[in-house]
């Protein structure tokens, strides 16, 4: 019953229009590319050694380390920003969807 | 000791417990207050990423490869960096276009081709197959660790054939009561959501259960594990990267194809896209998701390290390390609650995939076959389609089935769901070019597809059929008929890869090569072209709009459109849609009038969300008459520039349009001008023509006053001139107001049937002294009968005068003459006043009957008239349904000519003519 209200489609993106989600996108895609390279041959090479640092195998800390870097990231990135300067406008965004 | 009833007991409560909390989900749906509509349950409803696979597998293989396992999640964990741009277009898409699987958004994509959505649907199944095998391996195998711990033959193969059917029966039935519970089937089943993201927390807790159990209480903390595996033979080399089958290679390829898989598999895309509520759920999954993925990973290489310590290598099958360790610590509690994490990891997988299959292969596959081949003429439709999807469940879990029976025992959990994560891989190119691409054609995704299936069925499907003895093993080792150069695992001499990798490397070659090939050098039809750019542009306003852009040309009946959403979605539904479009649209919609195209496009959409786009299309073509795509609907979507085109079109008429209001403008302000400027003239003229019989007035009166005693016979004379100027002043006076009155219409109308000779006879009676003045002969020529016409006769009369005394005024003294003609000729009567005076320039001739006209250069000589006289003789034989014009003649003079119509002798002039009602009620 709930669904064609749930199913209900804005005709077209507020927030392509807006300024910053273009950043957003530049910053998401950035973020891919870096990720990528930091969990790949030839920087896990590095890592990849019996030692251990703080009781922890070096390769294993490293790449929870850069695991837990990239969520990180993407919170700062798509964190939720009020658009407008004022407070209150953040709730009322989601009711207009 | 835990005895099987207690097992089975707390299983099936587990599963009793699942289907409460589905049922609550669908009762809440019910009730409008969806529980599922949160960013978390999405969220956690994601997780069902996490199978028997992460929940054992991952432990298995950590302990031969160590840090092998983790480009399954890390790629997830890449991926969902760019959800928020990726995932949230393809959610758009899916609710615009009502999508129900993954088959059914390619199929979309590519011109709503049921072939794509056919062969997509294929794909799914038979790369699936070996994923829900693995299911089924993981549950069973766990069933039978728990069962036979105390019997003491711990991890031994060959007991689970039995079992692992019983799972898959019993799996079935339950997939089939929460997918298919309702009779009208819809895509969206909010029940089974919450009951996955209730499984995926049951999992979590269960395994950082067993993690922690392992880390702290087995050991000190993963310090002192970590340092007692440093140095333990069996664990050390598991510290780097050198463990790694097919080293750097294969980590980059699998997390190339977790990163795909993450989004592309069925079941993947059924979470993330079909029963998404909200889009802005995105932004949370984006990163608690990968979190949820650390989460349930942090613990693997302590416990499969724990394992490897603390069993010696081959006693215990290291898949199942996860529940031996607590059940040799003996803690059978909490190996009881790691196995029902283990089947809450199974059961909410082979739940979700058998569902998203089932549609696939009712939508996508059957459906358009049943479609073409007519035999879905049936009322009840609805129920075929259940019957269907049930079927479909029960004939996926077998296949799964009988394929674990087949390679069950030579694989571990993550080789064997390897295999279905490169099979999943081969939906990327379609989706991802396909949404940015709109070159991407329907050739181009088809040729893709099948080369990229083909290429892995040969290198990874077969090899496996190849283990379980159907096919020969010389078919792998060295290649087909001998040929080291076929063999699946170094396909044309590329070797140096593990088998994985290199069907991933070959597959996306021939996948991405045929498409970007095929569609560079290949044609898009048309329907092709449409959704392409619909699907890359659906951001812009433009193509959101024409979403519900009138493409179906034909004729179809509004009863029959009802008629047919009705036998697909039930008829409340049906009825619900059909009312809350003509809502929104605000009309009736009646049952025997034809359907309009937007109208057509709606039902298409209900029904793609019922049976898929492929299929919805060629239902709704079946019930058109004439051309199912319009041109019109194609061109205003397909070409950007068309637009372009017609706004300019439409630019350059409406500057043509403005040039000739301009031009119409400027001629008006001419006229306007010219009429200003005679009625300039004619106030001069006036005031000219009332001053000069006012000064002589004046003059001579004066004369009579100051000279009393002048001579009577000059006395006489004076007095005469005044009362002629005195009658000039007045028939000047009276010529303005009898215009004037005309011209406003207030005039009364006398009409009467008279004889147009006697208006003659009058006329030249009251002009003859102004002929004898002038000496001017005036000559008449009359037919001897009546000649009647009804008219005002004093008016008629004074139209003669006046073109009687224009003639005599612009006739020469003495040898002017006029002469007056009367004929009849069919129905009018003609009269004209023929003069040889000086004759009207033919420029003149339509503009001497103006108002204020006067003939000649006014700066050059003194007016004669008023100007008013021939606009007068017009208005008033006009009001009699006559005519008036000039023409020359053989005198070189004018001839003043004007009809009217004739009466007949017994006719009345009851109605006279050219009286217009307004005049009839004064």
């Amino acid at each position: 019953m709930t669904e064609p209200k749930n199913r209900d489609v804005q005709p077209y993106d507020e927030e392509v229009q807006q300024p910053g989600p273009k950043r957003k996108g530049e910053r998401l895609f950035s973020l891919l590319i870096v990720g990528t390279l930091l969990l790949n041959f030839p920087l896990l090479s590095i890592f990849s050694s019996k030692r251990l640092v703080c009781g922890f195998p070096v390769l294993f800390l490293y790449i929870f380390l850069i695991w837990g870097l990239i969520i990180g990231t993407i919170v700062f990135v798509l964190r939720n920003r009020p658009v407008s300067t004022s407070g209150p406008a953040e709730p009322r965004k989601d009711e207009d969807h | 000791m835990l005895q099987q009833w207690i097992i089975l007991l707390v299983s099936f409560g587990y599963l009793g417990l699942l289907f409460a909390v589905a049922y609550y989900g669908d009762k809440r749906a019910d009730a409008g207050r969806s529980i599922i509509s949160n960013p978390y349950i999405y969220t956690f409803s994601i997780a069902v990423y996490c199978t028997g696979w992460t929940f054992y597998g991952s432990v298995g293989r950590a302990a031969s490869t160590g840090v092998g396992f983790l480009p399954i999640y890390l790629g997830p964990t890449l991926a969902a960096t760019v959800w928020w741009i990726v995932l949230r277009k393809i959610i758009r898409l899916s609710k615009i276009n009502n999508i129900t699987s993954i088959a059914d958004f390619i199929a979309s994509r590519y011109g709503k081709s049921s072939v794509i959505g056919g062969l997509v649907t294929v794909i799914s199944i038979v790369g699936i197959m070996p994923y829900i095998a693995l299911q089924l391996k993981a549950i069973s195998s766990s069933f039978n660790v728990l069962f036979h711990h105390n019997m003491k033959n711990i991890g031994q193969p060959g007991a689970g054939h039995d079992t692992a059917l019983y799972v898959a029966l019993v799996l079935a039935v339950f997939s089939i009561l929460f997918g298919t519970r309702h009779i009208d089937v819809t895509e969206r089943h909010e029940g089974m959501v919450a009951a996955i993201a209730f499984e995926s927390m049951v999992k979590l807790l269960a395994f950082s259960a067993v993690g922690i159990f392992v880390t702290f209480t087995m050991f000190d903390g993963p310090a002192d594990l970590f340092r007692r595996a440093a140095s333990a033979p069996e664990t050390e080399h598991l510290m780097t990267m050198t463990s790694l089958p097919g080293g750097y290679a294969s980590w980059i390829a699998l997390t190339f194809i977790s990163m795909t898989a993450i989004l592309f598999l069925p079941r993947q895309f059924q979470i993330l896209v079909v029963e998404n509520v909200n889009e802005k759920h995105v932004r949370t999954a984006s990163w608690l998701f990968p979190l949820y993925l650390l989460a349930i990973n942090l613990f693997v290489l302590p416990i499969a390290f724990a394992g490897l310590m603390f069993f010696h290598a081959g006693t215990v099958e290291a898949d199942m390390l996860v529940l031996s360790l607590p059940l040799i610590a003996g803690e059978e509690a909490l190996a009881l609650f790691v196995f029902i994490g283990g089947l809450s990891a199974a059961t909410g997988m082979v739940i979700v995939e058998t569902i998203a299959l089932s549609t696939m292969l009712c939508n996508d596959l059957l459906m358009p076959v049943l479609l073409r081949l007519k035999l879905l003429r049936r009322a009840d439709v609805g129920r075929t389609l259940l019957f269907m999807r049930r079927g479909g469940i029960l004939l996926i879990l077998l296949l799964g089935y009988l394929y674990f029976r087949l390679i069950g025992e030579s694989y571990a959990l993550v080789t064997i769901g390897l295999v279905s994560f490169a099979a999943a891989a081969q939906f990327a190119p379609a989706i991802l070019l396909g949404i940015y691409w709109k070159g991407a054609s329907r050739r181009g995704a088809l040729a893709g597809l099948a080369g990229g299936f083909a290429i892995w069925a040969y290198t990874l499907l077969l090899p496996s059929f190849a283990r379980s003895g159907w096919i020969p093993m010389s078919f792998v080792e060295p290649g087909p008929f001998g040929i080291f150069e076929l063999g699946p695992y170094h396909l044309f001499n590329l070797a140096g890869f593990d088998p994985i990798t290199h069907s991933v490397f070959w597959s996306m070659l021939f996948n991405i090569g045929l498409l970007v090939g095929v569609s560079l050098f290949g044609r898009q039809e048309a329907l092709d072209q449409l959704q392409a750019a619909m699907f890359v542009d659906v951001y812009k306003k433009r193509v959101a709009d024409t979403s519900n852009a009138p493409l179906w040309h034909g004729k179809t009946r509004v009863s029959d459109l009802k008629e047919l959403v009705t036998r697909m979605i039930g008829p409340e539904r049906a009825e619900a849609a059909f009312r809350s479009y003509a809502l929104r649209h605000s009309l009736e919609l009646r049952d025997g009038s034809l359907a309009d195209e937007s109208l057509i496009a709606f039902a298409e959409r209900e029904l793609a969300g019922t049976v898929g786009a492929a299929s919805a299309r060629v239902m709704v073509s079946s019930i058109i008459e004439g051309e199912a795509l319009s041109i019109e609907g194609l061109m205003k979507v397909l070409d950007e520039t068309s637009q372009v085109i017609e706004y300019s079109h439409r630019l350059e008429q409406k500057s043509r349009e403005l040039e000739a209001a301009t031009s119409e403008l400027k001629r008006t302000n001419e006229r306007l001008k010219e009429l200003d400027r005679m009625k300039d003239e004619f106030v001069s003229t006036v005031s000219h023509e009332l001053r000069t019989p006012l000064t002589s007035i004046r003059a001579f009166s004066e004369i009579l006053q100051d000279d009393a005693d002048m001579d009577p016979q000059q006395r006489q004379q004076l007095l005469r001139i005044v009362v002629k100027e005195t009658e000039r002043l007045t028939r000047l006076v009276n010529q303005v107001l009898d215009f004037t009155k005309i011209d406003s219409g207030s005039y009364q109308w006398v009409h009467e049937k008279l004889d147009l000779r006697n208006v003659l006879q009058e006329a030249s009676a009251a002009t003859s002294q102004l002929s004898l003045n002038k000496n001017i002969l005036i000559t008449r020529d009359a037919p001897q009968g009546p000649v009647l016409v009804c008219g005002d006769k004093d008016r008629l009369v004074q139209v003669m005068i006046n073109l009687l005394s224009n003639a005599i005024k612009y006739g020469s003294p003495d040898t002017g003459k006029v002469h007056i003609k009367l004929s009849s000729a069919g129905e009018e009567a003609m009269i004209a006043v023929i003069d040889n005076g000086i004759g009207v320039e033919p420029g003149e001739r339509e503009r001497i009957f103006e108002r204020y006209h006067q003939l000649g250069d006014l700066s050059k000589s003194k007016p004669q008239g008023t100007g008013l006289g021939l606009a007068i003789c017009k208005t008033i034989i006009e009001n009699h349904n006559g005519r008036i014009w000039v023409e020359d003649n053989q005198w070189n003079g004018a001839s003043f000519v004007f009809t009217l119509p004739l009466l007949a002798d017994k006719d009345k002039c009851s109605q006279p003519p050219g009286q217009d009602k307004e005049q009839i009620e004064k």
